[in-house]
């Protein structure tokens, strides 16, 4: 189902480039969705744009761009799992977010509950099947009903502006007391 | 209850927020001005995100009980300030039951009509276009009609693991 606005007229011409510099102050986690398909190809994407939507059902989501090749496969199977990367799995995200087949080389993952990959090291495991799916605009919106989910390790991975990060506790000694603390040697 | 006890592998609350508190998130505040009595609605959200270039949407969703969002989307037009690392202040009093939420926030009405929170990292005046329930949650698709991001390099405020912080790049 397309739920695109059917028209958008009027509104302020918001070039893409913009958009990508207005929304890149945006901080994201960083999301591995992944599957496997009938002849045991491993299959991934990397989404900023996975997220929480319902606690009763247990539901998430995710936008993917339709430009994506892995998506169509993906798709398919009608089942994934969301890989919530943690801040050492940089190169993971790399790997999954090159083109082509060898995108899983290297990349140690043991099979889920629902024979989708889990990447070893990930911050969460969440577990889906496909339940709704519509175009809007230039990406699909994927919503995919719960039906494992377990913690993993480490901290998340964030992405904002380009680059990736860590998160920073708020309540921590401001950064003049720490420096003063270590250089007090 | 009885169809609860048979769902197979049902996933209960507190596994799901155990779980979900891996995933960091932006804090977004949505506001409106109440077309009839003038008065400023808000609310805050962990699920802003970025939805469609072309057109310019953005989405977010909102708990189906939600008795603010209502209220916002009244409005012709909305905005949605994106926080920054020193305006948890204004999370919290956005967060508060009541009226009048944003009297103690410092704001500029935008060329919309809407609230823009000062110090925020960027302001999103926007239309509501599509609304559709899944399960307990109402997902929002907001076309934007106009952006402005702060001219500083402020830090964000992100909501991880229960509690706030900010971004610290990877060296």
């Amino acid at each position: 189902m397309d739920i695109t606005p059917a028209s958008t007229a009027g509104l302020a011409d918001i070039t893409p480039a913009f958009y990508r510099q207005v929304l890149g102050k945006l901080p994201t986690g960083v999301t591995a969705i992944t599957g496997i398909n009938d002849d045991d190809e491993k299959l991934g994407l990397v989404v900023g744009t996975f997220q929480s939507l319902s606690l009763d059902p247990p539901l998430v989501m995710f936008c993917v761009d339709k430009s994506s090749s892995s998506w169509p496969k993906l798709r398919k199977l009608q089942k994934f799992t969301a890989n919530i990367l943690s801040d050492d799995q940089i190169t993971i995200c790399k790997s999954l977010s090159r083109k082509g087949p060898q995108k899983f080389e290297g990349l140690p993952c043991t099979p889920g509950p629902l024979g989708t990959p889990h990447l070893e090291g990930a911050t969460a495991y969440i577990d889906c099947v496909v339940t709704a799916e519509v175009v809007v605009g230039d990406h699909y919106m994927v919503v995919g009903a719960v039906t494992k989910m377990e913690e993993g390790d480490g901290d998340a991975l964030l992405f904002r502006a380009g680059k990736f990060g860590q998160y920073l506790p708020i309540d921590v000694p401001a950064p003049a007391e720490q420096t003063t603390a270590r250089s007090a040697s | 209850m009885t169809a609860t006890a048979i769902a197979p592998r049902t996933i209960d609350s507190d596994t799901y927020r155990a779980v979900m508190r891996h995933l960091p998130t932006g804090v977004a505040a949505i506001c409106s001005t109440d077309p009839a009595s003038g008065a400023q609605h808000g609310m805050i959200v962990g699920t802003f995100a970025s939805l469609s270039m072309e057109p310019a949407l953005v989405t977010f969703s909102v708990m189906h009980s939600s008795t603010s969002w209502p209220k916002i989307a009244d409005a012709p037009a909305f905005s949605i300030s994106l926080l920054a690392e020193d305006q948890q202040n204004v999370c919290r009093a956005l967060s508060a039951k009541g009226e009048d939420k944003l009297a103690s926030v410092a704001w500029s009405e935008s060329a919309w009509g809407n609230p823009h929170l000062h110090g925020s990292l960027a302001w999103f005046d926007c239309r509501v276009e599509q609304q559709f329930t899944a399960g307990d949650h109402l997902v929002v698709i907001a076309s934007v009609l106009a952006m402005t991001p702060t001219q500083g390099a402020c830090a964000p405020l992100i909501f991880h693991g229960g509690r706030f912080g900010s971004f610290r790049e990877t060296a």
